[in-house]
C-alpha cells in the first residue's frame, strides 16, 4: 500500500517532487493495524495540509473511507469513497480484495455511472501568450459544481514562492461557466513566465477538481509589449540629419525670421532728435 | 514855442523818466521788450537752397511755403505737427526724420490774440542725423524802438 501511495506520488511530481504527508504515512500504519479511530483522527489532519496532490488526496480519502467502513460508518466511508472516486481515475477506483469494500467500491460505482454521485468537472484551457500589464481574465467551465465548493485559480510569477490566488465568478450569462481576473499589477514583465493552476475544492478545502498543482504549475509566457513588438519590426532606419525633414523647416523659420527682421530694420525710419538753442535779443 | 509851454514839456519829459511813467512813456512810442514775447515757434523748412533767409524773416514763413515744405516735428507734446511752440525761456528738443538742407526758421509771437509776429531767425542746416544732434539758431532780434514785425499770425 505504501509502496503504491509512494508510486503515485511519484507519478504526479513528475517535473517537481512533492513533499511527503507525514500523516498519510502514519494513517496509512494506524490503518495496518487496525487502529481506525486515530487513523480517522490523522486523515483528517492531513487533509487540511496545503498543496496536496491529487494523488494524495485521493489516498487519503480511500484510507480515510477504509477506516469509516470498519468503524461501521457506512455514510462516512461512502462520502470519502466518494471523493477519491471522482478524483481518481477510472482504473485506480477498482475494487479492493476485501469483501465489505469491494461491495461498498460497486455501489458507489454504479451510483457514479447513474449519476447519482455527480463528479465535479473542470475544463479549461490553457493560457496562451498573456499581454503584459493588463488584467488577465482565464475563463473555466465548472460542471456540477457543488453547494460550498470554490474554484480558485492560483498564480504566481516564475520564480516567486509563494502562489496568490483569485476566486472564480459564475458568469452572469452562462451558468456553467466561470472567469476569475489576475491583477495588471500581478502580470509579470513581458517576456516573463506566469505559474498557475486552477483548483475546485469543498468547504472543508479538499481539492475536488483542478488543472496543474502548486507543484506542476501551467506556465504562460508573457508576450512583449506591443509597442515594443511594433518598434522592433517596424524601426525606421537611422537618417542623416539632414534627411530629416524637422531639421529643414527649422531652418527655414529661421532664415524668414532673420530676413523679416533685416527687412524691417532696413525699411525703418530711424529718428533723430534736435536740440534747438536760440536767443531773443533787443535790437 | 512859448517860453510856458516849452517849461511844460520838459516837466513831462521829465516825469516820464521816472518810475511807472517810463514804461507808459516806451509803450506810447510802441517800442518791444523782450517781455512781449510770449511763445517761440520752431519750423523746419526743406530745401535750403530755395530758401533765402533775409525775405523769410521779414513776414510768417508759413504763408511763404507751401505746406510739403515744413518737415514734421514731434516737440515735448509728443504730437506731430509742421511747427512746435515753445516758451522763449529755453530751447526745445524736436524729433524729425534725418535729412539734409533743412532752413530753421523760429519765430516770436506776441501775446495778443491772435499773436502777432513779433521778429523771427533763419538758420540754414547742413544735415541733422539718426540720433542726437543740437543746432544753435540765428539770435531773433526785435526791434526795441519799433511794434511788431508784422500783422500775420504766424500759427501753423
Amino acid at each position: 500500500m505504501l509502496t503504491l501511495v509512494l508510486l503515485g506520488a511519484q507519478g504526479a511530481s513528475a517535473a517537481q517532487v512533492s513533499p511527503r504527508v507525514p500523516e498519510l504515512d502514519r494513517a496509512q500504519q494506524q490503518v495496518d493495524a487496525g487502529d481506525f479511530e486515530d487513523a480517522v483522527v490523522t486523515l483528517n489532519r492531513g487533509l487540511t495540509q496545503p498543496d496536496l496532490t491529487d494523488d494524495q488526496l485521493v489516498e487519503l480519502y480511500r484510507l480515510l473511507g477504509l477506516s469509516h467502513l470498519y468503524l461501521g460508518h457506512e455514510d462516512g466511508a461512502r462520502e470519502a469513497f466518494e471523493v477519491s472516486c471522482r478524483r481518481a481515475p477510472t482504473t485506480r477506483c477498482r475494487a479492493r480484495r476485501r469483501p465489505k469494500v469491494r461491495a461498498l467500491y460497486g455501489r458507489i460505482k454504479e451510483d457514479i455511472k447513474k449519476r447519482r454521485v455527480r463528479q465535479v468537472t473542470l475544463t479549461f484551457e490553457p493560457l496562451g501568450a498573456v499581454k503584459p500589464a493588463t488584467p488577465l481574465v482565464v475563463e473555466a467551465r465548472i460542471e456540477e459544481l457543488a453547494l460550498g465548493a470554490k474554484a480558485k485559480l492560483f498564480f504566481r510569477r516564475s520564480g516567486a514562492q509563494a502562489y496568490s490566488s483569485a476566486d472564480f465568478t459564475r458568469s452572469k450569462t452562462a451558468q456553467q461557466t466561470f472567469t476569475a481576473t489576475v491583477p495588471a499589477y500581478e502580470v509579470p514583465d513581458a517576456g516573463r513566465e506566469l505559474e498557475y493552476y486552477v483548483e475546485v475544492a469543498d468547504a472543508a478545502q479538499r481539492r475536488l477538481a483542478g488543472k496543474g498543482d502548486a507543484y506542476n504549475p501551467l506556465v504562460a509566457r508573457v508576450a512583449a509589449r506591443e509597442a515594443d513588438a511594433a518598434g522592433a519590426g517596424a524601426r525606421e532606419p537611422e537618417r542623416a540629419w539632414y534627411q530629416i525633414p524637422w531639421v529643414w523647416v527649422g531652418v527655414g523659420v529661421g532664415v524668414a525670421a532673420i530676413a523679416t527682421t533685416a527687412a524691417v530694420l532696413a525699411t525703418q525710419k530711424q529718428g533723430a532728435t534736435v536740440q534747438v538753442d536760440v536767443m531773443v535779443k533787443l535790437q | 514855442m512859448s517860453p510856458r509851454r516849452c517849461a511844460l514839456t520838459c516837466l513831462l519829459a521829465v516825469l516820464g523818466c521816472d518810475g511807472d511813467g517810463a514804461a507808459r512813456f516806451e509803450m506810447g512810442v510802441a517800442g518791444l521788450s523782450l517781455a512781449d514775447v510770449n511763445e517761440l515757434q520752431l519750423s523746419v523748412v526743406t530745401d535750403r537752397k530755395t530758401v533765402d533767409c533775409a525775405a523769410v524773416t521779414e513776414g510768417c514763413v508759413k504763408d511763404q511755403f507751401p505746406a510739403s515744405r515744413f518737415v514734421e516735428l514731434t516737440g515735448p507734446g509728443g504730437a506731430a505737427q509742421k511747427a512746435v511752440r515753445f516758451s522763449p525761456d529755453g530751447g526745445v528738443a524736436v524729433s524729425m526724420s534725418p535729412g539734409r538742407d533743412f532752413a530753421f526758421v523760429i519765430e516770436a509771437l506776441g501775446a495778443g490774440s491772435p499773436p502777432q509776429l513779433l521778429g523771427s531767425s533763419c538758420t540754414y542746416v547742413e544735415a541733422v542725423s539718426a540720433g542726437s544732434n543740437r543746432v544753435s539758431a540765428n539770435p531773433i532780434f526785435l526791434k526795441s524802438d519799433a511794434g511788431a514785425l508784422s500783422s500775420c499770425d504766424p500759427r501753423q
